[in-house]
C-alpha cells in the first residue's frame, strides 16, 4: 500500500504474521489458522509438505512472494487500473496443488503477457522466477540427501534478488546494503 | 452446539476463504476449508466520528469507542450522516485472530520497537516510515470464542477474540505510475529486510 500524506510504501496487513525471536531463521508455529493469498505465496509453501507444516518458513519465501507480487501487478495493472488477465485469474481459485501447478505451468511460457506500462521488466521478471524455481529444487534435493542440509544465509537471497535487478536495469535507487545488528 | 447453531441463520454460515490444518479422529488433516460464522470474517470500512451536526472534526486526538465503520453502500444511503462526520483519513479494521496469535497492532508495535533498538540510526527510517500507523486498537474480550467453549467444557483451543484497529488511510500502491511504482517497490522490500 501506499501512504499519500508521507509518499511512503508501507508495508501492511499483519493479520498472520509472526514474531520471530531476533536471530532465529523461521517463526514458531502458533495457530491452526493458514490464511494465505495463493497467487502471491512461494511455490515451496504450496507444496502439500508445506501445509502439513513439514516445511519452515524461511525468509526467502517472503522474498519470492515479493516477486509474485510483482508478477501480479506486471501482469494486471496498466496506468493504475486493474485490467484482466488470463493469466492469473486460474491462480486465484482451486486447491494449494492447482495454484502451484498453474504457477508453474506460467513459468514455462515463452513470453509473459505483462501490461505495457510493465513490459520493461519481463526479463527481469522471468530470471527473477527461474531463479525461485531452481532454488527449491536444489533445496529439495540436498534435503532429500541430507536431513541436516543448511540453507543458504538469508543475506545470499536478498543479494541476488538485487543482483539480478541491477543486471536487468531495475536497480533500487538506494543502497541496499545488508546490516549486521549484535542482539 | 447443534441447537447454538440452529439460532443462526443460515446466511450467517459459511464456508471460508481460509484454509485450516485440522485434527479429525486424530489425523492431521492439513489446507482444510474451515466452516464459520459469516460474522467472524475480516471486515473493513470508513470511518465516522459521531459529533453534533453543526461540529466540525475536531483535531487528531481519536478514542476508539467514537468511532463508528461503515461500509461505503451504508455510507452512501445513511440517515445517520447529518449526525457524523466522515474521517476520510482513517480506516477500519475488524478482525478475529486465534487467542495464540500475536495480535495485529502489536505485531506493528514490535517491528517498530526493534528497528529502533536494533538498527543504527540512519536505517531506522527505512522501517518506521513503511509500517502502517495505527491511531487505536482494542481486543474485545467479551467477545472470545473461548467463554462459550468454556462454558459447554469443551476445548478452548482455537478460540477466537474480535479485534479492532483504527489506522491512517493507504492507498492501493498500484495506484502509482511505473516510475514511482519501482521506488515503492524497492522501499518495501528494503523495509522487510530490516523487519
Amino acid at each position: 500500500m501506499w501512504d499519500e500524506a508521507t509518499q511512503k510504501a508501507i508495508l501492511n496487513d499483519f493479520d498472520l504474521a509472526a514474531l520471530m525471536e531476533p536471530g532465529s531463521h523461521s517463526p514458531h508455529k502458533t495457530g491452526f489458522e493458514r490464511t494465505c493469498t495463493k497467487p502471491f505465496m512461494a511455490l515451496q509453501l504450496l507444496e502439500e509438505n508445506a501445509r502439513k507444516g513439514l516445511i519452515p518458513r524461511r525468509y526467502r519465501h517472503e522474498l519470492e512472494s515479493f516477486a509474485w507480487c510483482f508478477v501480479w501487478i506486471a501482469l494486471c495493472v496498466q496506468s493504475g487500473e486493474d485490467v484482466i488477465s488470463d493469466s492469473v485469474s486460474s491462480w486465484v481459485s482451486g486447491s494449494h496443488r492447482d495454484v502451484r501447478d498453474r504457477k508453474l505451468g506460467f513459468l514455462t511460457d515463452a513470453k509473459f503477457a505483462l501490461t505495457p506500462d510493465y513490459v520493461e521488466v519481463e526479463s527481469l521478471l522471468q530470471s527473477w522466477m527461474e531463479y525461485w524455481d531452481d532454488d527449491n529444487c536444489k533445496i529439495q534435493r540436498a534435503s532429500r540427501r541430507d536431513p541436516n542440509f543448511q540453507e543458504h544465509p538469508e543475506q545470499k537471497y536478498i543479494g541476488d534478488f538485487v543482483d539480478f535487478a541491477k543486471q536487468f536495469g531495475w536497480e533500487a535507487p538506494f543502497e541496499m546494503d545488508w546490516v549486521d545488528v549484535k542482539l | 452446539m447443534i441447537m447454538i447453531f440452529q439460532r443462526f441463520d443460515d446466511r450467517m454460515i459459511g464456508i471460508s476463504n481460509s484454509t485450516a490444518n485440522m485434527v479429525s479422529e486424530g489425523v492431521l488433516k492439513p489446507d482444510q476449508q474451515q466452516l464459520m460464522l459469516e460474522g467472524r470474517r475480516t471486515f473493513t470500512g470508513y470511518v465516522l466520528q459521531e459529533v453534533p451536526a453543526n461540529s466540525s472534526i475536531p483535531g487528531s486526538h481519536v478514542s476508539m469507542p467514537r468511532y463508528r465503520a461503515l461500509c461505503p453502500p451504508v455510507l452512501a444511503n445513511s440517515s445517520t450522516l447529518s449526525h457524523t462526520a466522515f474521517d476520510s483519513s482513517l480506516f477500519f479494521k475488524s478482525a478475529w485472530p486465534e487467542d495464540v496469535r500475536v495480535k495485529e497492532p502489536t505485531i506493528i508495535a514490535e517491528a517498530l520497537a526493534r528497528a529502533k533498538k536494533y538498527l543504527p540510526e540512519k536505517h531506522v527510517s527505512s522501517v518506521a516510515d513503511h509500517l502502517p500507523r495505527v491511531v487505536d486498537s482494542k481486543e474485545l474480550k467479551h467477545t472470545s470464542t473461548g467463554i462459550i467453549r468454556h462454558l459447554l467444557r469443551l476445548s478452548t483451543e482455537g478460540a477466537r477474540t474480535q479485534v479492532w484497529m483504527v489506522s491512517e488511510k493507504l492507498q492501493p500502491i498500484v495506484k502509482v505510475n511505473a516510475a514511482m511504482f519501482k521506488k515503492y517497490y524497492w522501499e518495501l522490500v528494503r523495509c522487510m529486510c530490516f523487519c
